[in-house]
């Protein structure tokens, strides 16, 4: 997709993200008006207040939910706003971790974004280096067994920035350790195009003998 | 406390002006920019919650009205955005402070009562005027 095309699509979704969001905010305070009542009427004869206020708060439960999704989505549309802009990849790995909980939960495989103790931002086109971290994420879903865990670390390099993403057992974050492999399997030779417009690499790595990623990003990238 | 509600969601405008009855605000409402600033022209509200995507004049340049006419009032932003931009930029434009929609009811209280007795202390203080 061309700049102009990834532009069209981020105005477009993050238009429909901000009227989803009033959907929310008026359905908010229509049944926060509902509980302002049944709390007026709570001394009265009203048989079904208890089951009324369970009701009530099941909706703001899920208003919330659709809240979280909403904003997360009007922030991924907003990465397509500008070609390169200077990503805290902290944040950046929390949003796609986010982003990609569902297809991970599916497979019953955890998720996790584990964030740099250090202040890791560089300036990188943000809506590509999302869809290069989604690709490898699925990559290694499609690796891992139920209850495995996929973990995602950012750190600092010389050259720029790395992002290791491991399959590792439930509370194993070992060091990555760089495996030269031949090459990468067909399903990320895919996003090539998109690594080389980035000027960034992604390559195997393993910690502790189970499959792993890693994504290298240049400063000049 | 007279506070002006401005969104041109007109049905989360109806419901919240109710909900801020109920805990006894004088409340008025209004859903587009224009009509807002003849209000608070008119009714002289000292409150303003004011949402800052709306169609025609938009919720920061009806900031940037009020504050140059009454900047005593107090505007409190309703932001919809997944970012904390617009609030900030509204801030410094002068509003009292921003919240995301949806908000909480009890947090929007608590930032109201803030911004009126902020109204107060402004109507109470004597203008110093330049020698």
């Amino acid at each position: 997709m061309t700049d102009q095309e990834i532009a069209f699509m981020g105005k477009m979704t993050a238009g429909m993200t901000h009227e989803i969001k009033n959907v929310l905010a008026t359905i908010k305070e229509s049944s926060g008006l509902m509980q302002d009542f049944l709390k007026l009427c709570q001394d009265g004869p009203f048989p079904y207040g208890e089951k009324f206020a369970q009701i009530l708060s099941g909706i703001q439960g899920q208003v919330a939910r659709g809240v979280e999704i909403s904003t997360r989505l009007n922030r991924f549309a907003h990465s397509m706003d500008e070609p390169v802009i200077t990503a805290d990849l902290n944040e950046i790995i929390d949003q796609v971790v986010f982003l990609n909980q569902r297809q991970a939960r599916l497979k019953q495989i955890e998720l996790r974004g584990i964030p740099s103790g250090e202040d890791v931002r560089m300036a990188t086109d943000s809506f590509r280096l999302q869809l290069v971290l989604a690709a490898g994420i699925h990559y290694l879903l499609d690796r891992s067994s139920p209850k495995d865990l996929i973990i995602l670390r950012p750190r600092k390099t010389e050259q720029g920035a790395a992002v290791d993403i491991q399959i590792t057992a439930a509370e194993e974050t070992a060091e990555t350790i760089e495996a030269p492999r031949p090459e990468l399997r067909p399903e990320l030779a895919e996003i090539q195009k998109i690594l080389d417009q980035m000027q960034a690499q992604i390559r195997p790595g393993n910690a502790g003998g189970r499959e792993g990623l890693i994504l290298v990003l240049n400063k000049s990238g | 406390m007279k506070v002006l509600l401005v969104d041109d969601e007109e049905e989360f405008v109806n419901t919240l002006a109710e909900r801020l009855q109920l805990r006894g605000f004088q409340v008025l409402t209004s859903t587009d920019g224009e009509a807002a600033l003849r209000v608070v022209n008119e009714d002289g509200p000292q409150v303003v919650l004011l949402d800052v995507m709306m169609p025609g004049l938009g919720g920061l340049e009806v900031l940037q009205q009020i504050k140059s006419a009454h900047p005593n009032i107090q505007v409190i932003l309703l932001t919809g955005r997944g970012s904390t931009r617009e609030g900030i930029e509204g801030m410094r434009q002068g509003a009292f402070d921003f919240l995301m929609k949806p908000i909480k009811i009890e947090e929007l209280m608590e930032k109201m009562k803030a911004a009126f007795e902020l109204f107060i202390k402004g109507s109470t203080e004597p203008e110093v005027k330049p020698l």
